[in-house]
C-alpha cells in the first residue's frame, strides 16, 4: 500500500526502535486514525439495536464508577446497557453477547482483584467461541508497578484468541485515569454506532504512553515513634526534606522502593550457593509471591507448593532443594519490588515544602513465624540523615474542597495522615470551611497521633468539632463508627448542608463498617429505607463528595 | 479581713455551683487527659489531685503527645480502718484502674495514683458500692480526720475513733455535687437542699486538718494540725478533750513570712456536745478570718497568730456560747508504731506491718489480698504509713501467722528504716523539687552502715524526706528532716525531738548525698561520744546545736 521509498523510511525508523517504541508508535498512528475517524463522524446520528454489557472488575472502585459513568454516557446517545460486576457475570453467557465492554483494575503481581479472580480464571480456561463478538477492554492501573495493567491486557488477548473481535484497542489507564477513560469512552460509542454500518477490525492493542513519574532523592531529617511505651503499635512520623522543591497537594501519596534486607537475601542466595551474589536480590520481589510465581518456581524445583502466598526464603527452607536448581534459574522467576506508596501527612504551605509520612510498622506471623511488612520495617530501619529515593504519586480522587467547604473526615490509626495534611493546609491558607475529624486507636495515652496539634487546632477554632474512638480503654470495643452513630444527627445534617465526606484508613474492616454506620445514619436520620440510602450515598460519591482513600 | 484582692482560687470556688464548675464537659473533652484549668481546683474537694508525670514530658512532647496526666484519688477513711470486704474492692479497683499501687498516706488513708479522666467514674461507682468516698480527701475543707492507731492502748479506743467519723461527718461540705458528677451526670439534687452554713459558697481559705490523739501516743502528729484534740483519759474513762489550734508545717523557700507552727492547747472540753461545737466554730473562725488574698498564708495558724491566741480564744467562746475549761495534764512517751503483733484490752489480736514509705509492694499486697479473703481481720492505716490487721480472734491468730509466713512478711527493716517517712514527690507531684519516695529508702541502705558502725542500729531516730518545704511528710517533726531544694539536694534539719513536741531546725542547706553522708558520719559519731544517758539524737543535736545556754 505505501509507496516503496516511504516503506523504507518507515523500515528504517523502526529498525532504530527500541520494542517498547515500536509498541508506543503503534498507539500513536492508531490513536492519529481514531481521533480522524472521530472528527468525521460527528454529524452522523446512528440508531443503535446492539445492547452492550459492561462487566468490571474493581478493588477501590475506580473500575465500577467508570463503568457507571459510561453507562451514562451511552444513555445519553440511546444506547441501553447493562452494567455488572465481574463475580455475578456468569462466564458461559459469553458467547451471546454482541458487544463486551470489560474495567479491569490490576492489583499485586499483575493480578485482578479479589473479586474478579474467579471471572479472570474462567476466561482464561473458555474454549468458547466468539467469533459474533465485539469487545473492548479498559485495563486501569499504576506505571509505578513492573505489571502496570496487566490483568486487563490478559483479558483482551484472551477475548483475541477466542475469536472476538477489537472493537476499540485495548487500552491502558495510570492512576490519573479520567481523561483516558473519557476518550476511550467516545471511541466505544463511535464503534457502536458505526456497528450498523460496518465492522471495523482492529487486531492490535495500543497502549498509552506511560506517563513518568519523576523520582526524587530526600534526606530523612527526623524520625519519632508516636505511641508512647506500653502500646501495641509502632507508628513512626517521618520527615523528609529535598534540595529541589517538591510539588504536592494534600490528599496525594509518596511512593517508596523499598529493599530486601541483606539479612533475608543472604539467607536466599546462601541456600542457593550463591553466597556472594545475594546483592542482585535486593530489589528483587521475594515476599508474598503470588500464586502463580509459586507455580514457576514449584516447575523449578521440581516440588508441589500447597502454598497460595509465601515467601521465597519460607519456601526454600521448607522445600528440598535440588542441587541442579541455579541462582540464576530462580532469580529470572523474581519481579522487581513494586513501589509502595503512603498518604502523605504534611502541607507544604505548613511545613516548609517537606514531606511528612506516618508509618505504622506491620508485624504479623505466618503460620508462626513473625513476619514485618516490607515497606514499613524499612522505612522504621530508614538511618536517619540518609538518601531516600521517592516519586509524587498524584491521588486527583482525594482532594480537598473549595475552602468554604464543610469536611468530615473518618481516619483511625494512619488513616489520620491525609487529614493531618488537610488540617495543616487549612490552617495555613485560612479556609473558612468547618472540620471535623474523627479518628480512632486502641489507646487514648500512647495511641492518640499527632494530639498536641490537634489540641492547637481544636484551640484556634481550625478544628470544628472531635470524636476520639480508643477501642481498648475500656470493656467493649469502640470504633470510630460507634462515634458517627452517636453523632448521627450532626453528621446528616453536615451532609445536607453540603460537606464533603473523606475516609481514610483500612479497607477491611474499617471503611466497610463505616460505609455501613452512614447508610444506617442516612436512613434513620431522613426516615427513609436503605436503598434510598444507597442511592444517597451514591449520589454523593458521583458529586465527588464522597472520597476515600483505603487500603 | 484583708482587702486585698481575693485569690483566683476564690472565685472559682464562689463560682462553682456546688463544687459542680465544668466537670461534666471536662470529663467529655476528649483531645485531652486533663479537666478544664478551672476544674482543676474543684476536682481537689471531690478528693483527687490531677497530676502530670514529669519524667515523661520531654518524651512525650517530642512524640506529639500531650502531657501524661492522670489523676490521684485519696479516699476519705476518717481514724483508718476499713473491713476486709471494703480492702477486696478497695484491690479489685486498683488492679483495673491506674497504676495498681495502693499507697497508705500520713493521714492514715489510702490513695490511688495514675488514674486517666475516662477511669475517675467506674473507679468512684466502684468505691460508692463499697460504701467509701473520697469526699473532701483534698480541697480547701476540713480533710480527713486523722486518731491513734493502736487499740491496745486504750480500753477507750473505740469510743475516741467514733469521734474521728463523728467530725467527719458534721464538717462535710453539704453539696451533692460528688454523687451528680462522679455517678450519673444527671442533676439530681436541688440546690436549696444543699445549703450550707458552714462552707457557705465560700468553703474555707486553705486546707483543714484535724487529728485526735490517745496518749501516751502521739503517733498522729497532733500538732502539726489545725485541730488537735488530746484525749484525757482518768480512771479509765474518758473526761474530754485538750483542744489545740494553729498547728502546721509547711513553708516556702524564700519567703520570711512562712512558718511551721506547732499547734497551741487552749484549753479543754468535757462533752461531747461542747467538743463538737468548738472544733466547728474553730472552723467558722477561720473561714471568716482567715487569709484569703494570699494561699501561702491563709492556713488557720496565721489567723491564729494575726488575731492573737488570746483573742482568738475569745471570740471562739463568744461563738460557742461557753468557756472553755483548763487544759488537762498529759504525756506522750511515743510516736512510732508498736510492730508485730500486740493484745487488746479484749483479746482481740493487732499485727503491725511495716509498709516502707506507705507504698504497698507486690508481695505485701498479694498478701493482704489472700488475707482479706479470708475475712480474719480488719484494716487499719497508721500515720506513720503503716497497716495493722486488726481485730483478729485468738482462735484465728495462728492462721493470719501461717500466712505471714507463707509470704514472708517479716521484720528485717532496721530501726532507722521503720522510723522514716517520705513524701510522694517526683515524679508526679506538681510541687516537688527534689526526689522523697522513690529516694529515701536508698539513702536510708546508705546511711545503715553507719548506724552499725556506731552501734545505733537498734536505735529509732526517726528520718523524714520530703521534696518540696510543704512538709507532707512532716519532715519538720523529725530528728533528721531532708526538706528538698533542688535536684539531688536538701535541706538538713536536725533538733526535734523523737515524739513530734519540738520543731527541728536547718543546720546545713542544700546538702548532695555525699554531704549528708559525711554530716551524719561526724554527727553519729560525737552523739556515741558526748551523748547524755538515755537523751535520744533529736535532744542530742537540740541540745549541742540549737539550745541558747
Amino acid at each position: 500500500m505505501l509507496a516503496e521509498n516511504k516503506f523504507e523510511i518507515l523500515k528504517d525508523l523502526v529498525r532504530q526502535y527500541s520494542r517498547e517504541e515500536i509498541i508506543w508508535t503503534n498507539g500513536y498512528l492508531a490513536g492519529l486514525l481514531a481521533q480522524n475517524e472521530t472528527r468525521e463522524s460527528k454529524e452522523t446520528i446512528v440508531p443503535v439495536s446492539v445492547k452492550p454489557t459492561i462487566i468490571y472488575g474493581t478493588e477501590t472502585g475506580n473500575s465500577k464508577k467508570l463503568a457507571t459513568q459510561l453507562q451514562t454516557v451511552l444513555k445519553k446517545n440511546k444506547i441501553q446497557s447493562k452494567v455488572i460486576d465481574a463475580f455475578q457475570y456468569p462466564v458461559e453467557k459469553l458467547e451471546k453477547e454482541d458487544f463486551l465492554i470489560v474495567i479491569m483494575s490490576t492489583q499485586g503481581e499483575g493480578d485482578p482483584p479479589q473479586n474478579a479472580v474467579k471471572f479472570f480464571d474462567n476466561i482464561s480456561n473458555s474454549s468458547a467461541n466468539l467469533s459474533k463478538t465485539r469487545f473492548a477492554v479498559l485495563g486501569l492501573g499504576d506505571s509505578s508497578y513492573p505489571l502496570f495493567c496487566k490483568a486487563g491486557e490478559a483479558i483482551d488477548e484472551q477475548l483475541a484468541r477466542l475469536g472476538a473481535q477489537r472493537a476499540v484497542p485495548f487500552q491502558k489507564a495510570d492512576v490519573d485515569f479520567t481523561p483516558v477513560a473519557e476518550k476511550w469512552f467516545a471511541e466505544i460509542l463511535e464503534s457502536l454506532q458505526q456497528a450498523t454500518i460496518g465492522k471495523t477490525d482492529i487486531t492490535s492493542s495500543i497502549v498509552a504512553p506511560v506517563t513518568h513519574k519523576k523520582t526524587y532523592t530526600g534526606i530523612v531529617r527526623h524520625k519519632v515513634v508516636l505511641n508512647d511505651r506500653g502500646s501495641n503499635k509502632e507508628t513512626h512520623h517521618i520527615e523528609i526534606e529535598t534540595d529541589e522543591p517538591v510539588v504536592y497537594e494534600p490528599g496525594d501519596a509518596i511512593g517508596f522502593y523499598p529493599e530486601n534486607t541483606t539479612t533475608e537475601t543472604l539467607e536466599i542466595a546462601t541456600l542457593l550457593q550463591a553466597a556472594s551474589r545475594s546483592d542482585e536480590l535486593k530489589t528483587k520481589n521475594i515476599r508474598g509471591l503470588s500464586k502463580k510465581s509459586l507455580e514457576a518456581l514449584s516447575n523449578l524445583l521440581g516440588v508441589s507448593i500447597t502454598e497460595t502466598k509465601a515467601d521465597l526464603l519460607d519456601i526454600l527452607q521448607k522445600y528440598p532443594i535440588d542441587a541442579k536448581v541455579t541462582f540464576d534459574a530462580v532469580i529470572t522467576l523474581l519481579l522487581p519490588i513494586a513501589p509502595r506508596l503512603y498518604s502523605i501527612a504534611s502541607a507544604a504551605e505548613a511545613h516548609d515544602g517537606e514531606i511528612h509520612i506516618t508509618v505504622n510498622r506491620n508485624v504479623f506471623t505466618v503460620d508462626g513465624i513473625p513476619k514485618s511488612g516490607l515497606c514499613s520495617q524499612f522505612l522504621a530501619d530508614f538511618p536517619k540523615e540518609g538518601s531516600l529515593p521517592f516519586y509524587i504519586h498524584k491521588n486527583p480522587n482525594f482532594r480537598l474542597p473549595d475552602p468554604d467547604k464543610d469536611i468530615i473526615m473518618i481516619g483511625p490509626g494512619t488513616g489520620i495522615a491525609p487529614f493531618r495534611s488537610f488540617l495543616a493546609h487549612r490552617d495555613a491558607t485560612g479556609a473558612e470551611g468547618k472540620n471535623w475529624l474523627f479518628f480512632g486507636e486502641q489507646h487514648f495515652v500512647s495511641d492518640f497521633y499527632y494530639q498536641t496539634e490537634i489540641q492547637e487546632w481544636l484551640a484556634t477554632g481550625v478544628l470544628t468539632r472531635l470524636d476520639t474512638a480508643f477501642s481498648r480503654d475500656q470493656k467493649h470495643k469502640i470504633y470510630v463508627q460507634d462515634r458517627l452513630k452517636q453523632k448521627a444527627k450532626a453528621v446528616s445534617e453536615w451532609l445536607d448542608n453540603g460537606a464533603y465526606l473523606y475516609i481514610c484508613g483500612q479497607k477491611e474492616p474499617m471503611s466497610t463498617d463505616v460505609e455501613n454506620t452512614l447508610l444506617e445514619i442516612i436512613a434513620s436520620e431522613k426516615n427513609i429505607s436503605s436503598a434510598e440510602a444507597k442511592t444517597i450515598l451514591e449520589n454523593l460519591e458521583s458529586q465527588g463528595r464522597y472520597l476515600k482513600d483505603v487500603y | 479581713m484583708s482587702n486585698d484582692k481575693l485569690s483566683p482560687i476564690e472565685t472559682i470556688k464562689v463560682n462553682s455551683d456546688g463544687l459542680r464548675g465544668t466537670l461534666k464537659e471536662s470529663l467529655t473533652d476528649n483531645h485531652t487527659g486533663n479537666v478544664r484549668p478551672d476544674d482543676e481546683a474543684l476536682v481537689k474537694f471531690h478528693g483527687m489531685y490531677v497530676q502530670d508525670d514529669r519524667d515523661r514530658r520531654a518524651e512525650r512532647a517530642e512524640k506529639k503527645l500531650d502531657k501524661l496526666y492522670s489523676f490521684m484519688i485519696r479516699l476519705r477513711i476518717p481514724g483508718g480502718v476499713i473491713s476486709a470486704d471494703q480492702w477486696l474492692a478497695t484491690h479489685a479497683i486498683s488492679e483495673e484502674y491506674g497504676t495498681g499501687i495502693l499507697k497508705i498516706t500520713t493521714r492514715q488513708t489510702l490513695q490511688l495514683h495514675g488514674l486517666l479522666k475516662h477511669q475517675l467514674q467506674p473507679t468512684i461507682q466502684g468505691f460508692l458500692l463499697a460504701k467509701l468516698d473520697s469526699i473532701a480527701a483534698c480541697g480547701d475543707v476540713n480533710r480527713n480526720v486523722i486518731c491513734s492507731s493502736h487499740p491496745q492502748v486504750s480500753p477507750l479506743y473505740q469510743q475516741i475513733y467514733d469521734y474521728a467519723d463523728t467530725i467527719s461527718t458534721l464538717l462535710l461540705p453539704k453539696t451533692q455535687s460528688y454523687y451528680e458528677v462522679w455517678i450519673d451526670g444527671e442533676k439530681a439534687y436541688e440546690r436549696s437542699s444543699e445549703a450550707d452554713p458552714l462552707y457557705e459558697d465560700r468553703y474555707l481559705p486553705r486546707k483543714f486538718k484535724i487529728a485526735i490523739a490517745i496518749p501516751p501516743t502521739n503517733d498522729v502528729d497532733v500538732f502539726a494540725n489545725d485541730i488537735g484534740l488530746i484525749a484525757i483519759i482518768k480512771d479509765g474513762q474518758l473526761k474530754g478533750f485538750n483542744i489545740a489550734i494553729g498547728g502546721g508545717l509547711a513553708t516556702t523557700h524564700g519567703n520570711p513570712n512562712t512558718y511551721s507552727r506547732l499547734a497551741t492547747i487552749i484549753g479543754f472540753t468535757d462533752t461531747e456536745e461542747k467538743t463538737l461545737k468548738a472544733v466547728y466554730e474553730i472552723l467558722t473562725i477561720q473561714r471568716d478570718y482567715g487569709n484569703r488574698s494570699d494561699r501561702k498564708l491563709s492556713r488557720l495558724k496565721y489567723t491564729v497568730d494575726k488575731l492573737g491566741v488570746d483573742a482568738f480564744k475569745k471570740e471562739l467562746e463568744k461563738r460557742i456560747g461557753f468557756e472553755l475549761l483548763t487544759e488537762e495534764s498529759y504525756t506522750f512517751t511515743e510516736r512510732n508504731d508498736r510492730y508485730g503483733w500486740q493484745q487488746n484490752h479484749e483479746n482481740k489480736w493487732f499485727y503491725t506491718l511495716f509498709i516502707e514509705h506507705g507504698v504497698i509492694k507486690p508481695y505485701q499486697k498479694q498478701f493482704l489480698l489472700e488475707l482479706a479473703q479470708l475475712h480474719l481481720s480488719d484494716f487499719r492505716f497508721t500515720c506513720n504509713q503503716n497497716l495493722i490487721l486488726g481485730n483478729i480472734d485468738e482462735a484465728a491468730k495462728n492462721r493470719v501467722e501461717a500466712l505471714l509466713a507463707k509470704y514472708q512478711i517479716e521484720e528485717r527493716d532496721s530501726a532507722m528504716r521503720k522510723s522514716s517517712m517520705a513524701c510522694v514527690a517526683l515524679p508526679t507531684c506538681p510541687l516537688a523539687l527534689a526526689e522523697a519516695q522513690r529516694y529515701l529508702p536508698e539513702l536510708v541502705t546508705k546511711i545503715e552502715p553507719f548506724l552499725k558502725k556506731y552501734e545505733l542500729d537498734q536505735d529509732e531516730i526517726s528520718i523524714r524526706m520530703t521534696g518540696c518545704p510543704n512538709g507532707c511528710g512532716r519532715p519538720y517533726l523529725a530528728e533528721i528532716g531532708l526538706v528538698g531544694t533542688g535536684p539531688g539536694q536538701y535541706n538538713l534539719m536536725l533538733g526535734g525531738d523523737r515524739l513530734g513536741n519540738r520543731l527541728n531546725q536547718i543546720y546545713k542547706k542544700q546538702l548532695n548525698e555525699n554531704e549528708i553522708l559525711t554530716e551524719l558520719d561526724i554527727l553519729f559519731d560525737q552523739y556515741t561520744k558526748e551523748r547524755l544517758h538515755d537523751e535520744t539524737f533529736g535532744d542530742f543535736t537540740f541540745r549541742k546545736y540549737f539550745s541558747v545556754n
